[in-house]
């Protein structure tokens, strides 16, 4: 099967609307950390689904990731995150401590890392549907700690089952005094992509 | 000697000669199928993401589906003149990364079971296995001795 292409228009909506979500995802970041954050332009591609591992790393860099499935108008599959190596670093800062305090991966900082996780998606899904009109519901957060090659395979293969390509938007935050570089990738399916796309049409004709 | 690194990315299937290494870096919930004749210095590798084909149909030709996959992956060894009798397998992979359990077979999960049932059905022995739990790996094959070295985060390394 061919692979879809995007108009320059369809990708700029997309752009716009992946610039909503990131602006309150990252606001609700820097509320949590109590620091600054900025946001680059989101990247979006279209890809088929066993290409993202690779499109993504080709290392076996670890990372904390938080992940989510997303149910409702949109089905998607959103994914934040954090090398591994700054960890400890936003615990110091979401959890106020001097930079450098924390230096165990407990249950108290498992459960905040993905509540950091949650509370950041829900943002990014909040705006979005807000502004193109479609519901969407995240699942409970799971956490992993691994090769990031690892991960994005075993998303990938969810995927696998519902569609032969996705839509990849990622955002990348950056917390300047660390360097702290989250990226946070929402995944939707073939079918959720078109309603997304349609959905945008509608909202930027009718506006 | 130096050894030549083949690598085996998702929903590929290589074969791989004295000296090759088949290699496939990262897996998580995909199961790697490493299939071998007992005598010669001849393997392949299947890097298989999903059991079957969404839907139950088969499908010939497709090495993403360990079903079709395993199915091609013995064609290609007895292309190469290795008996059925004289195949092994060693099976890597099929981890539940995430923990959002809502009771159901992970992928992982039926990714081991349907690549068991699919080497069992065509009589080919399963002699070492590293699956499932909850860390991603990464497999090196020693095509020479048949040996795997196993890497992950979670656990160390490992041979089998």
């Amino acid at each position: 099967m061919a692979e879809s292409k995007l108009t320059d228009f369809q990708r700029d909506a997309l752009k716009e609307l992946g610039n909503i979500g990131a602006g309150s995802a990252a606001s609700a970041l820097s509320q949590m950390l109590g620091r600054d954050i900025s946001i680059d332009v989101p990247s979006i591609v279209m890809v088929p689904v066993e290409k993202m591992a690779e499109m993504i790393s080709r290392d076996a860099r670890i990372v904390a990731a938080v992940y989510m499935r997303i149910f409702g108008d949109i089905q998607a599959r959103a994914l934040i995150i954090f090398p591994q190596d700054k960890v400890f670093l936003l615990l110091d800062m979401l959890m106020r401590r001097k930079l450098g305090q924390t230096k165990e991966f407990g249950e108290t900082e498992q459960s905040a890392i993905k509540e950091i996780g949650n509370i950041i998606i829900s943002a990014y899904l909040n705006s979005i549907s807000k502004f193109i009109g479609l519901n969407a519901v995240p699942s409970v957060p799971a956490l992993a700690v691994d090769m990031v090659d690892a991960i994005f395979q075993t998303v990938s293969a969810e995927l696998a089952e519902m569609s032969s390509e996705a839509m990849l938007i990622e955002n990348e935050m950056t917390e300047e005094v660390t360097n702290l570089k989250s990226k946070m990738f929402i995944i939707p399916d073939r079918a959720s992509m078109a309603r997304i796309l349609e959905a945008l049409n509608n909202t930027i004709k009718g506006a | 000697m130096a050894e030549d690194v083949i690598k085996v990315n998702m929903g590929e299937l290589k074969i791989g000669r004295g000296g090759d290494v088949l290699a496939a870096y990262g897996v998580g919930s995909c199961v790697i199928v490493a299939c071998y004749d007992r005598g010669l210095q001849l393997a392949a590798m299947l890097h298989g993401i999903l059991p079957e084909k969404p839907g139950g149909r088969r499908q010939y030709g497709e090495n993403k589906y360990l079903n079709t996959g395993i199915d091609n992956l013995v064609k290609l060894l007895l292309k190469e003149g290795i008996s059925l009798k004289n195949m092994e397998a060693k099976i890597f992979g099929g981890a539940k990364m995430f923990d959002i359990s809502n009771g159901q077979e992970t992928i992982g999960e039926r990714n081991i079971r349907t690549a068991k049932e699919t080497l069992s059905a065509k009589g080919i022995p399963v002699i070492a296995e590293d699956t499932g739990s909850n860390y991603g790996r990464s497999i090196e094959f020693y095509v020479t001795d048949k040996k795997a070295v196993i890497k992950s985060f979670a656990a160390g390394t490992k041979e089998l």
